[in-house]
């Protein structure tokens, strides 16, 4: 986890036990960024390139608290699990906490929207008939 | 002569007013001490002037591309990603 001054380790806690949590309930790679998004979403979407081979099943949540502006980047494969529409809505929910200045539980309910979005059942037969 | 009657008015204040009033904030702190406790030290709308966190970066002990970030290159032509913005 790369350090930031501006929250408390307290605050920095809960969102990393909540990356954890989603990521164990659903499988999906869950990052959250928070920071300065210069372009916007080109930002965002920058910043997810950088998983270079494991972009395509991550998913970033990406909130920039001085422009009041948070994105979500979902990779291609994880889109399968967490499409647009629930990116929607988690947004929906995460501005509903950061609007009343909860920055930290904003983060915490997208992430938990994206969990429930995309949690899907386990592949339970994987082997091809002969 | 009844006992309300032979109540002074500072002790009358006391007993109905001052009482009642330190419960009622003695509740209302303990209600709202775990939503202070929750609450981010930093407010959104403040200019961030710290270092960027991030959760669940790529490279636990890289740094962030800074120069990507700045210039915004969004990645490989082939962008099949989605997700979401907001603003607030």
């Amino acid at each position: 986890m790369l350090a930031g001054e501006g929250l408390r380790t307290i605050d920095v806690t809960r969102i990393e036990e909540a990356v954890a949590r989603e990521h164990e309930r659903c499988g999906v790679d869950f990052s959250v960024y928070v920071g300065p998004l210069a372009e916007g979403r080109e930002s965002a979407l920058a910043l997810h390139s950088q998983f270079g081979a494991n972009a395509p099943l991550a998913v970033l949540v990406a909130v920039d608290p001085g422009s009041r502006a948070t994105e979500i980047v979902t990779g291609a494969k994880a889109r399968r699990w967490v499409d647009d529409r629930a990116c929607a809505l988690a947004t929906l929910s995460m501005v509903s906490s950061l609007s009343a200045g909860d920055l930290i539980g904003g983060i915490c309910h997208g992430l938990t929207t994206l969990g429930d979005q995309a949690r899907h059942p386990g592949a339970l037969h994987t082997d091809l008939p002969e | 002569m009844t006992e309300a009657s032979s109540m002074s008015g500072a002790e009358f204040a006391v007993r109905f007013l001052l009482i009642p009033a330190t419960i009622f904030a003695i509740i209302w702190f303990l209600w709202a001490l775990p939503s202070w406790l929750r609450r981010s030290s930093f407010r959104p709308g403040q200019a961030w002037t710290s270092e960027p966190l991030w959760v669940g970066a790529p490279a636990e002990s890289g740094a962030i591309n800074r120069a990507a970030l700045e210039s915004a290159t969004p990645g490989d032509g082939t962008d099949d990603r989605g997700g979401a913005s907001a603003r607030w």
